[in-house]
């Protein structure tokens, strides 16, 4: 029998209601989503604000049911105390009773794990050093920033040793130090071989960190696809600024099959950045007519980009 | 049943670190100061305006303090989202109410009893005693309907949602609570139509809190204030009895309601 997905996801579909009883808004935050997450993988799922991507992971993690459809971790039903018992759980933005210390949060959730006292004991040390916390475990968490208070929530979701973590935007609200302290962290559990399923719309961490990447928009998994094989199949582009273009630079343009699109008076193009130079030499722009490089797109962000305006256009 | 005791004492000490406790000892305190002063002005005896108000402390302060601690945890919950990381742990959702009860009678018992004490010093301060098993009884039965009440506005958490409504249900029922006597006066004087329907439903829905008040049948303080009233050991299970069954009840219907709602 061959080892079962550490996630899957078949045709999931949830709709919520809020409003008054009497004028109910409802909205679909899901629309038949199916995935898979291979053990030992690294998966990242990315998307815009209210793409859907914690409702989802609510959905996995057994929080919300789904009106139709099925999520199962490790083959097991998600929200069963079986699969909850294998999995890792860091929200995002994670908070904590104000007035206790790291130490008694950690304590008391590995109580909750029915771990034995000296193991947990020593498990809540091991890992507040690992986090780096171990000068402040005995600090009421009153007193901690919000890259403490997130670390400590990574130590929370690994204080049973899971196979499997769910991280829910684990970096967003961070300043660079404890981004950069989180992506260490990260790495650090890819090396040790666990399953890491973690939600974001920052794109660059992705390509960083992930094995593979789910694309979701308005509800939907757009792509699905291995990090590498995306970053071979999209070229990394650059947006180009141009104060003036003219017939011919336009013409040129249309023939290389370049959009130019015109706001504020600026000419916007987007190109290939392997096809940079070769664009700039057949525009022949005039001398001080240099293009300024306004932003530049990862091929993950190219990928990106082109599957939502894909989906927007229908 | 581990899940939740474990829960209930986290919520327990999480609670007395924060700043219930100095509200609750300044209401403590005023109680206590309270019954000196109405006994300097009252013709009644200092020791039964003493015994009478502090009864009626123990009754707000236990109240109070299942309300601020379900507030509180309520407040965490949807404002926070504190508990995200605790229902995906193994912990069935009837087990964190479970422990959400225990956790808030605990330190409605701990409030309780500093209260007592603050009564019984004040006694001792001004030359009369308050320590007697039926004082200690009447305080104990107080507390059990706190625990009542406890289950009640966990209820009212669950299904409000946001603080003030539960505030406002909570509060309402306390008091109502109180009157469900009146209640079968008003049953009696109506004799048929939706009036009557309706308080027939009020009385079987609201907990009747009058049942835990047994200072008017027991002898406090040495006086006997309902002479005659032969105080039998069902006297004392059936409050007991029916604070258990309620609250059970009131636990159960919030578990079912809990188990649907999304987090």
């Amino acid at each position: 029998m061959s080892q079962p997905y550490a996630i899957e996801v078949i045709e999931v579909q949830k709709r919520y209601q809020s409003g008054d009883f009497w004028r109910p808004i409802k909205a679909q935050a899901l629309r038949g989503v199916s995935m898979q997450v291979r053990p030992g993988e690294v998966y990242g799922l990315v998307g815009v604000n209210g793409a859907g991507k914690t409702t989802l992971m609510k959905v996995m993690t057994g929080l919300l049911r789904p009106d139709q459809g099925q999520a199962l971790v490790f083959g097991l039903p998600a929200g069963s105390m079986a699969a909850r018992a294998r999995f890792g759980y860091l929200p995002e933005l994670p908070s904590f009773p104000k007035y206790l210390s790291a130490r008694e949060v950690l304590d008391f959730y590995g109580r909750l794990q029915g771990m034995e006292p000296r193991a947990r004991q020593a498990r809540v040390a091991e890992l507040l050093k690992w986090v780096g916390l171990a000068e402040a475990l005995d600090k009421p968490i009153r007193e901690y920033s919000k890259g403490m208070q997130q670390r400590v929530g990574l130590a929370q979701a690994l204080l049973h040793d899971p196979e499997l973590v769910f991280l829910d935007e684990p970096i967003s609200g961070l300043d660079p130090l404890g981004i950069k302290q989180m992506r260490d962290l990260f790495l650090s559990l890819k090396a040790q071989g666990k399953t890491i399923f973690f939600n974001t719309h920052i794109l660059s961490e992705v390509e960083r960190l992930c094995d593979r990447v789910g694309l979701m928009h308005r509800g939907r998994m757009l792509l699905q696809a291995p990090v590498a094989d995306l970053a071979s199949r999209h070229a990394s582009t650059v947006t180009l600024a141009f104060r003036s273009l003219g017939p011919a630079q336009r013409r040129s343009l249309k023939a290389m099959r370049l959009v130019a699109s015109q706001e504020n008076q600026v000419w916007t193009v987007a190109v290939a950045n392997a096809q940079l130079a070769p664009v700039l030499a057949k525009l022949k722009l005039p001398r001080g007519a240099a293009p300024t490089v306004i932003s530049a797109n990862s091929p993950l962000e190219t990928a990106f980009i082109k599957a939502v305006r894909a989906e927007e256009q229908g | 049943m581990r899940q939740s005791w474990v829960i209930g004492i986290n919520i327990f000490r999480q609670l007395l670190r924060n700043r219930i406790l100095t509200v609750l000892a300044i209401f403590a305190l005023a109680m206590g100061g309270l019954s000196v002063f109405l006994g300097e002005l009252g013709q009644e005896s200092e020791a039964r305006l003493g015994r009478d108000f502090g009864l009626l402390g123990v009754e707000w302060i236990g109240y109070i303090t299942v309300l601020l601690c379900h507030v509180v945890l309520l407040f965490e919950e949807t404002e926070l989202k504190t508990i995200t990381m605790l229902l995906v742990k193994p912990v069935a959702r009837w087990q964190y109410l479970l422990g959400k009860l225990v956790g808030s009678s605990l330190l409605a018992a701990l409030n309780v009893a500093g209260l007592v004490l603050v009564l019984l010093l004040v006694g001792w301060a001004r030359g009369y005693s308050l320590a007697s098993l039926p004082f200690f009884l009447a305080a104990f039965f107080l507390l059990w309907q706190s625990v009542v009440m406890s289950a009640v506005v966990l209820l009212f958490s669950v299904l409000a949602s946001t603080v003030p409504a539960c505030v406002v249900y909570s509060t309402f029922t306390f008091f109502l609570g109180h009157f469900t006597g009146n209640l079968v006066e008003w049953m009696a004087k109506l004799n048929e139509g939706a009036a009557l329907v309706l308080v027939r439903v009020l009385y079987y829905l609201l907990p009747n809190l009058a049942i835990f008040n047994l200072s008017d049948s027991l002898p406090l303080g040495g006086e006997n204030i309902k002479t005659g009233i032969a105080l039998s050991a069902a006297s004392f299970l059936w409050p007991l009895a029916y604070g258990a069954i309620y609250a059970l009840a009131v636990l159960l219907l919030a578990a079912w309601q809990y188990q649907r709602k999304e987090i």
